[in-house]
């Protein structure tokens, strides 16, 4: 199934840099968030994770065409 | 405690109205129990004015406070209060600026200037350690911040540095703030027309005084370490890399993005006002405050054609009031404008926010085109700066934004439209999508200040855990010990960005352990976490003391209808409000205040206050 990856920030480096922090992929049924943020390299517990803008339970398998965002917990406004 | 470290106990209070000043010392017990900065900034402008009185009438007092750990060798010990009482919301003030100037403020000797009644003709305050001069200003009043900070350093020494206002603060503009270091401000809730009411064009500090340190040795070293913690993590960190203007992307993504006056909660151009794009068209590298190992201030120079200006900013709150809550998505129009406000003197939240205001009554046909004298629609990013000048100088429509959206908005019977608490504009977070943000600004001693209890730290930063944004649950108790976290960061004298991580337990409840071994070590005053956190309730309490005495009675502690009764439409808090009617009554409760939000006798005691 296709899902959107939304990297805000310096987490823009865990893609490739022509696409802006922004990608569409496939994944297997029953992935979850972390899952596929940690198989690109981010550091899960140092970062912000969200679903449609959303915090997921950790558990939580992904579902068809959601947006997965994920930025450093090492900020503030 | 017969003696005093950190603090110098030495206040300066300058009667403008004769041109004379006293100094006065402090009680040591006094010093402990209100901490600092605004702790003790309170006490004083509680004991020394009617909190009713016209707070552009000579009766108002003007205070700037450091704490004792500005000018300490803890990390980002460079911070400042303003307290006074506010033009534009007719309660409370307390506006904190970083920079330098608030740490050679300290090494004149002294922990805090008072301003008392109003100067004839303009002056300036000159302090040159024990020495104090008040000089005449007719030849900078007019003149913008860079231009009299310059002029003022040229006849003094240019090693001081400058604390003055613009000319929206001389035009008692109600968003004037208070700049040091030419682009730091004291912004919020008008503290620059107080200044410019009593006819105090600036402060400029020089000094060698050094604050004496109960346990040098160990200060010295445990800042040391700390600083070298700090740097390290900050170095690859998004606030150094892209400061604050990485947040667009961040609240748009939880759709609480200010967007055309809080209308909607994202924002379709928000990839043109966000961190990348700052970094990849404007940014020269980032800067710091004295002594801050964070360094996330932006240093930038815009050479887009209409646009061209060079300096600080914009931060994230600036690119939400003067962007998206526009509808502006023209980055080197935002920075222009950000330039503008730090040039003149202005908050550009309040700023932002009321053209924001003035864009929705326009286009809901509320404010006649005539009254504006040109269409004022979203998006229009030359009006936007337009009107940014013409708030500063009170030039036309321009003269209805100076006195803020609340008051614009209620001129034309429709204060609803203004997005404020207490009369306070919002900053950057709508809070129907972070409860907990609701509950603040319903509740804070200025209005809708993020800055005096922060919660997006956990319910959208993540820090120290990410809670959930759109519950209630547990806010009211969140709330409580955040304001308290805050003022007692405000009091001490440090930055809230180093505080919120370094100073306090990793817990979401922030637990003072490292503060409180950093102000024993400076103050020797045998603190606990509990008393410090005590210390900053009975700051807090004696504001709410402030408040009620203003005026202020439960039915302030509210939001504007659209928060409580329209809920947002696009994005993951779609269908929400914010449900203050769950949250208030056991903030009371939590607060130990009666059902009409006033402190009870029990709690007065208990915190010395009776």
């Amino acid at each position: 199934m296709k899902v959107h990856i939304k990297l805000i920030a310096t987490y823009r480096e865990y893609l490739p840099p022509d696409c802006q922090g922004k990608m569409t992929m496939d994944v297997d049924e029953g992935t979850t968030a972390v899952a596929l943020l940690t198989s690109l390299g981010i550091p899960i517990d140092e970062s912000v994770v969200l679903v449609d803008g959303r915090s997921p339970r950790r558990n939580d398998p992904l579902t068809e065409g959601v947006t997965i965002a994920s930025f450093s917990a090492i900020g503030g406004g | 405690m017969n003696t005093l470290n950190g603090w110098y106990g030495r206040i300066l209070r300058v009667d403008l109205t004769n041109q004379t000043y006293t100094v006065e010392t402090v009680d040591p017990q006094f010093a402990k129990d209100y901490v600092g900065g605004r702790g003790w900034a309170i006490k004083y402008l509680m004991d020394g004015m009617d909190p009713a009185a016209d707070a552009l009438s000579p009766e108002n007092m003007l205070i700037f406070a450091t704490g004792p750990l500005t000018g300490s060798p803890a990390p980002t010990g460079n911070r400042y209060m303003v307290v006074t009482k506010s033009p534009l919301t007719g309660i409370l003030s307390n506006s904190n600026s970083g920079g330098k100037f608030p740490t050679w403020m300290k090494r004149t000797g002294f922990d805090m200037f008072i301003f008392e009644g109003k100067a004839k003709e303009p002056v300036y305050l000159w302090i040159n350690d024990g020495e104090i001069e008040i000089r005449p200003a007719d030849h900078v009043w007019g003149a913008q911040v860079p231009e009299t900070t310059d002029t003022l350093l040229a006849e003094t020494d240019k090693r001081a540095k400058v604390a003055c206002i613009g000319p929206a603060g001389e035009n008692l503009v109600k968003s004037a703030a208070i700049m040091n270091d030419k682009d730091r401000a004291a912004a919020r809730s008008g503290v620059g027309a107080v200044m410019g009411s009593k006819n105090l064009k600036a402060v400029v500090c020089q000094g060698t005084h050094e604050i004496g340190m109960a346990d040098s040795d160990e200060m010295n070293a445990v800042s040391k370490a700390m600083h070298k913690t700090v740097g390290r993590a900050s170095k690859e960190s998004v606030l150094r890399i892209y400061g604050t203007p990485y947040v667009p992307d961040v609240t748009n993504e939880m759709g609480i993005l200010p967007t055309r006056n809080f209308q909607t909660g994202q924002f379709e151009g928000v990839e043109n006002i966000n961190g990348p794009a700052l970094n990849k068209d404007f940014l020269v590298r980032p800067g710091a405050c004295y002594a801050c190992p964070i360094i996330c201030n932006r240093i930038t120079k815009v050479e887009t054609p209409g646009y061209e200006g060079e300096g600080e900013g914009p931060e994230y709150e600036s690119i939400g009031a003067l962007g998206s809550a526009c509808g502006v998505d023209n980055l080197a129009a935002i920075t222009k404008a950000n330039y503008l406000c730090n040039e003149y003197g202005m908050d550009t939240i309040t700023v932002g926010m009321t053209i924001a205001c003035a864009m929705e009554m326009y286009e809901k046909g509320i404010i006649p085109e005539s009254d504006i004298g040109k269409p004022l629609n979203f998006g229009d990013a030359d009006g936007m700066i337009e009107f940014v000048i013409k708030t500063a100088l009170r030039e036309g429509f321009g003269d209805k934004l100076a006195e803020g959206s609340y008051a614009l908005a209620e001129s034309y019977g429709h204060p609803e439209y203004s997005i404020t608490a207490k009369k306070l504009e919002f900053p950057g977070y709508d809070p129907r999508g972070a409860k907990g943000m609701g509950l603040l600004y319903a509740t804070s001693s200025i209005g809708a200040s993020h800055m005096s209890g922060d919660l997006a730290y956990a319910e959208v930063f993540g820090t120290p855990e990410k809670l959930d944004p759109l519950t209630t649950d547990n806010k009211a108790e969140l709330i409580a010990r955040y304001e308290d976290a805050f003022a007692l960061i405000d009091a001490t004298g440090l930055c809230v960005f180093l505080s919120v991580r370094y100073v306090f337990d990793d817990d979401v409840m922030l637990w003072p352990t490292r503060m409180t071994e950093l102000m024993n070590l400076t103050t020797g005053a045998e603190y606990t976490p509990a008393t410090l956190l005590e210390a900053a309730e009975r700051v807090f309490n004696l504001e709410r003391l402030f408040l009620l005495k203003a005026g202020v009675t439960k039915a302030d502690d509210t939001l504007p209808k659209r928060m409580l009764e329209e809920p947002l439409t696009v994005g993951p808090a779609a269908g929400h409000v914010v449900e203050l009617g769950k949250m208030l009554p056991r903030f009371y409760e939590v607060r130990g205040w009666d059902e009409n939000g006033v402190p009870t006798e029990e709690k007065l005691a208990a915190l010395g206050l009776s």
